[in-house]
């Protein structure tokens, strides 16, 4: 069992077995540039905790394989997420922001999947004001410039879509 | 837009000095670099000392990439008040950077910007998202949810008017596109096409336009459209590929060498798949009409084409014997399909990737990785169509609702008081094939003598009223696909079935008829539907658009012109309106041997 270093942004040297480290297409990519190496791979982009939790994650899907999902299926669908990473992504808001972050930098598409899906389930069938407080984000137009939004997406307001 | 990599130390720039030749590098290393030569060490081009200063926005730019935000000693404009300090304090529990309290100019050119005091790190919230990201999360979005995004912030407006997301959404809308119109704003165009819808559900006039595409001599039999194209196949041999766009209805391209009718077109974005009566089929250029392959069938009559959706250079091809699969670099045959029971009379795939193959002695299910025996085998269909879960198949008198993996029989829809001139085939007892379900067979409807004139209506039920067409003593078609009088279309939850003149709309999960289209004065040709709207197409000239969610009414017709007949006119063999295709922007007819093209997005 090969083993590789990562070393976070706060300097912490992580080492995991080579098969779940290459879960990260960024991470596999390097190793197949560099070859065998015992140098850390240096991660600036991700934090020790989010790294931590990274691999985790990879750790569990490694150990458990999900079954081939099907490539066909809709991908649109919001509610299908297993069960392992409905609770994985039960985390505070700017741990999940992060855990977006790394998973698009280091490319491990299931994990950026999920997360996204997360934050979409978050917003979904809110309003505006309600999409505010739950993110904590201030309104910073104008009211001309909230109207003139309203006014140019009106099309979209009387149609089923 | 920045490389973000020095090219000596191929690291994340640190510091980035920017030379004029554009090419930047860590202060450090292009220092170092400088003591040698001055020459970029990138490019060669010539640069005289002293360098540079670091390049500020870039720097910047750096750190924000490496997750650190520092305030700019030049930047006057007032702090942002950060509504983010929570998030900004949720977030530092492990890192070395201290938060600031006060906001202190940073001195750009300190070796160790990571411990500066100065720093805070930019917290990661839904407002900070690089764009691929916000595509990811915003995608399954409805439209509607996405405009109420734009209302919550700058940020969040700007993002949820990403240009890749909507042209995303454009694509899941309308295979039609024509963004160039609007400059690539595909938010602008997937609003255009909007109202197109809505001019459609109208048919006023005044809101579309009709031309009609002339140029076969003989009766069109296939059609086949992708994007603005569209290309025709007739039985003057010919096949023609039109702009259906254009202001004149002439064909761009004509493409000669079969030998007999055409059968079945393939359109596709860069070429044309056709196969001809000769025994042969042909893949074309879109571009300049050369024959690209051309495949010869040992046995006559080929009629249907399918390409293997899972290999786009996989063609599978069906003639009355046999079913092949074809590759078409190589342009040989892979294999051919041994155990097809019977005379083949059409083949596509479903949509779990697997080959249907109707044949007068039933419907088989292939896999085509395992061509030695049928996945599963059920009874013989006049009709056939799957949606994601199910396949109907028009089986007699019925129409039977099979589960698309298995064949398992779901229930058999009754049309049978409804529907005439079909021909039922008898039913051979069905050979067991190892390892595939057992299919149940519906029963037998009986036989019904096609020579006799169709019977006077029988009682129907209360609720509907079926005005039958006079026996016309047109002889009916021989056993393929559609007969004129039973053609149906069905999506998971609605089937709708024409029989005569009228379409019955049955709804798929409780079985019953929801409504009866009567409208069309003569026998309707072709029935299709989605969630939206039906379109039918009928022998008496029209094609009407009627309304599919809850009131099924009538929205309009549309008048395929003059029924009177040319000297010209080549014989009718489908009299009126025999095929129709439709999408946001456009319906489709083909009458005998032209085409008209309906567009109802006016420019």
């Amino acid at each position: 069992m090969t083993t590789v270093k990562l070393e976070s942004s706060d300097e912490k040297t992580y080492e995991v077995e080579k098969e779940i480290a290459c879960m990260s297409v960024t991470i596999k990519n390097m190793l197949e540039d560099i070859g065998e190496t015992d140098a850390a791979i240096p991660l600036p982009n991700v934090t020790s905790s989010i790294l931590e939790k990274v691999l985790e994650y990879c750790k569990h899907h490694h150990e458990h394989p999900s079954p081939q999902q099907d490539e066909k299926k809709d991908e649109k669908r919001l509610d299908d997420i297993p069960p392992y990473d409905r609770d994985f992504c039960k985390v505070d808001q700017p741990t999940l922001f992060e855990l977006i972050l790394a998973a698009n930098y280091l490319d491990i598409k299931p994990l950026l999947d999920v997360t996204c899906k997360t934050v979409a389930n978050m917003i979904r069938g809110k309003t505006p004001e309600e999409i505010r407080k739950i993110f904590n984000i201030k309104n910073d137009f104008t009211p001309e410039e909230e109207e003139q939004i309203r006014k140019e997406n009106e099309w979209c307001e009387d149609k089923g879509n | 837009m920045y490389d973000i990599n020095c090219y000596i130390c191929y690291n994340f720039l640190t510091e980035p000095i920017t030379l004029f030749c554009t090419h930047s590098f860590c202060k450090d290393c292009i220092e170092k670099a400088s003591k040698s030569d001055q020459k970029c060490p990138e490019c060669r081009d010539e640069y005289s000392l002293p360098l540079p200063p670091i390049n500020k926005v870039l720097h910047k730019h750096m750190l924000k990439l490496k997750g650190i935000d520092f305030v700019d000693s030049d930047d006057e404009k007032t702090p942002k008040p950060d509504n983010n300090q929570n998030n900004n304090q949720n977030n530092n529990n492990n890192n070395n950077v201290q938060i600031p309290d006060t906001t202190t100019p940073m001195v750009i050119d300190d070796p160790k910007p990571e411990f500066n005091p100065n720093l805070k790190y930019i917290a990661a919230d839904l407002q900070h998202l690089p764009r691929d990201i916000y595509v990811n999360i915003f995608t399954p979005f409805s439209i509607r949810e996405l405009c109420n995004l734009s209302l919550v912030c700058k940020e969040l407006n700007k993002a949820a008017n990403d240009n890749w997301l909507w042209k995303y959404k454009l694509i899941q809308f309308s295979q039609f596109s024509n963004p160039e119109k609007f400059e690539y704003n595909y938010k602008k165009t997937y609003q255009y096409y909007v109202q197109c819808d809505k001019n459609l559900d109208k048919g006023a006039a005044g809101t579309f336009k009709m031309t009609a595409f002339r140029g076969h001599s003989q009766h069109i039999g296939c059609l086949s459209h992708h994007g603005n194209f569209m290309s025709t196949g007739s039985n003057d041999h010919s096949i023609k590929v039109w702009d259906m766009n254009a202001k004149k209805g002439e064909a761009l391209l004509t493409l000669n060498g079969h030998g007999d009718n055409i059968k079945s077109l393939i359109q596709l974005q860069t070429t044309v798949t056709s196969c001809s009566s000769d025994s042969t089929a042909k893949v074309w250029d879109l571009e300049n009409g050369a024959l690209l392959h051309n495949m010869e069938m040992p046995d006559p009559n080929v009629h249907s084409i399918t390409y293997n959706p899972i290999n786009s250079n996989q063609l599978v091809v069906g003639s009355d014997g046999e079913v092949s699969l074809w590759d078409l670099r190589a342009n040989v045959r892979l294999l051919k399909f041994k155990n097809i029971q019977g005379r083949i009379l059409k083949n596509q795939f479903n949509q779990l990737g697997n080959l249907m193959v109707n044949t007068d002695l039933g419907l088989e299910s292939w896999d085509i990785r395992s061509p030695i025996a049928p996945l599963f085998r059920a009874s013989r269909s006049n009709h056939f169509q799957s949606t994601s879960q199910y396949i109907f198949s028009a089986v007699g008198t019925t129409i039977q609702k099979l589960s698309i993996s298995d064949g398992k029989l779901l229930y058999t829809l009754g049309v049978g008081n409804h529907v005439h001139g079909i021909h039922p085939h008898p039913i051979h007892p069905h050979p067991i094939v190892p390892n595939t379900p057992l299919i149940n067979i519906a029963p037998t409807p009986p036989p019904i003598n096609i020579h006799l004139p169709y019977p006077q209506p029988q009682p129907q039920p209360t609720n509907i009223h079926l005005p039958y067409p006079q026996p016309n003593i047109v002889p009916p078609p021989p056993l393929i696909g559609i007969t004129s009088q039973f053609n149906f279309t069905s999506t998971n939850d609605v089937t709708a079935v024409s029989i005569g003149n009228n379409v019955l709309l049955y709804d798929n999960k409780t079985n019953r008829l929801l409504s009866t289209l009567a409208n069309h004065t003569d026998a309707v040709n072709q029935v299709l539907l989605n969630d939206k709207k039906i379109l039918t197409c009928s022998a008496d000239n029209t094609i009407k658009v009627w309304n599919n969610s809850g009131s099924y009414e009538r929205l309009y017709s549309l008048l395929g012109g003059s029924v009177a007949p040319r000297p010209t006119d080549p014989p009718v063999v489908v009299k009126g309106c025999s095929q129709i295709r439709f999408d946001q922007s456009k319906v489709i007819g083909v009458f005998n041997n032209l085409v008209r093209v309906y567009n109802f997005r006016l420019d």
